[in-house]
């Protein structure tokens, strides 16, 4: 890890911590999606700095980290695999296509990928006159997430790739 | 396959397009909402990879410009080189095509080579 890496990855931890006592507690999903999104925004960004150049200002997709994971040389993909709970590389990718629909809909829970009228899990939609607010949403995400071995799945690998960061960011 | 394409690469000639084509390969397979990956090489240097990947799921940031991630792959040694991957919706790819969208600085258009999904 380089020094931006660092520091990406001390926020990213942080906003995950804070995600775990949200689990813990069982809080409403929208506050647990609101920080589900941003530790995976968060670890996409740590993860790009390590060529030590910017990575675009926009929300960097967990797809595209993931990709970018498969892409490494193939001892780094195996010692990778492991760290993220897979036994190897060839699991790791295969199991990167059942995830896409998951990883994209989380990508547009941020408030300015989800439009006016669409629901996120910070502030009341629509914007010009609000009917719903996310305290009071089911969230087909978080369904998804929490209802099947697939999200739970996502959820454990995104809990894995934050701590373990370190060994192969 | 994987092996014997990491083995192909592990020589001390670096071979873009070969590399090209593997990566636009992995990430086909790897995201269906990817449907054709453009590797550009005109204008590149040799030890870049650039991909214009066009996706019908990804969101559409209208207000951002077009950049680049570079994904940080093999960043030392012999075969040392690295990937540029630009996500486009294809609305923005018809946009670029009609030159009301401008590619990143110093990438070229000229001599795309277009990788397909096989199955769909």
């Amino acid at each position: 890890m380089n020094g931006f890496q660092t520091l990406w990855w001390e926020q990213t931890r942080s906003d995950h911590s804070v995600l775990l006592l949200l689990r813990k507690e069982d809080y409403n999903p929208c506050h647990q999606l609101h920080y589900l999104q941003m530790v995976t925004e968060k670890l996409g960004k740590a993860y790009f700095w390590r060529t030590g150049q910017a990575p675009p200002k926009s929300h960097a997709s967990f797809l595209r980290f993931v990709q970018a994971l498969d892409d490494r040389s193939e001892p780094d993909r195996n010692r990778i695999a492991a760290c993220l709970g897979f036994g190897r590389a060839k699991l790791m990718r295969s199991w990167i296509p059942t995830i896409t629909s998951l990883a994209y809909d989380l990508e547009r829970l941020a408030p300015s990928l989800a439009g006016d009228h669409g629901p996120n899990p910070e502030y009341p939609w629509p914007r010009n006159a609000p009917a719903n607010v996310p305290v009071l949403h089911s969230f087909d995400i978080w369904k998804r997430l929490t209802g099947s071995g697939t999200g739970r799945q996502l959820l454990k690998v995104i809990d894995a790739a934050v701590l373990k960061f370190p060994e192969y960011g | 396959m994987q092996n014997e394409e990491d083995d192909k690469m592990s020589g001390t000639q670096f071979d873009r397009d070969s590399m090209a084509q593997r990566y636009a390969s992995n990430h086909l397979e790897t995201d269906p909402g990817i449907q054709t990956v453009y590797y550009l090489p005109r204008n590149a240097p040799d030890r870049e990879i650039r991909l214009v990947e066009v996706n019908e799921l990804m969101a559409e940031r209208a207000d951002d410009p077009l950049e680049p991630i570079n994904f940080g792959v093999d960043v030392n040694g012999t075969n040392s080189h690295t990937l540029m991957v630009l996500d486009i919706t294809p609305s923005q790819w018809e946009k670029i095509g009609r030159q009301e969208l401008r590619l990143p600085a110093d990438w070229s258009l000229e001599s795309p080579i277009p990788f397909l999904r096989e199955h769909r």
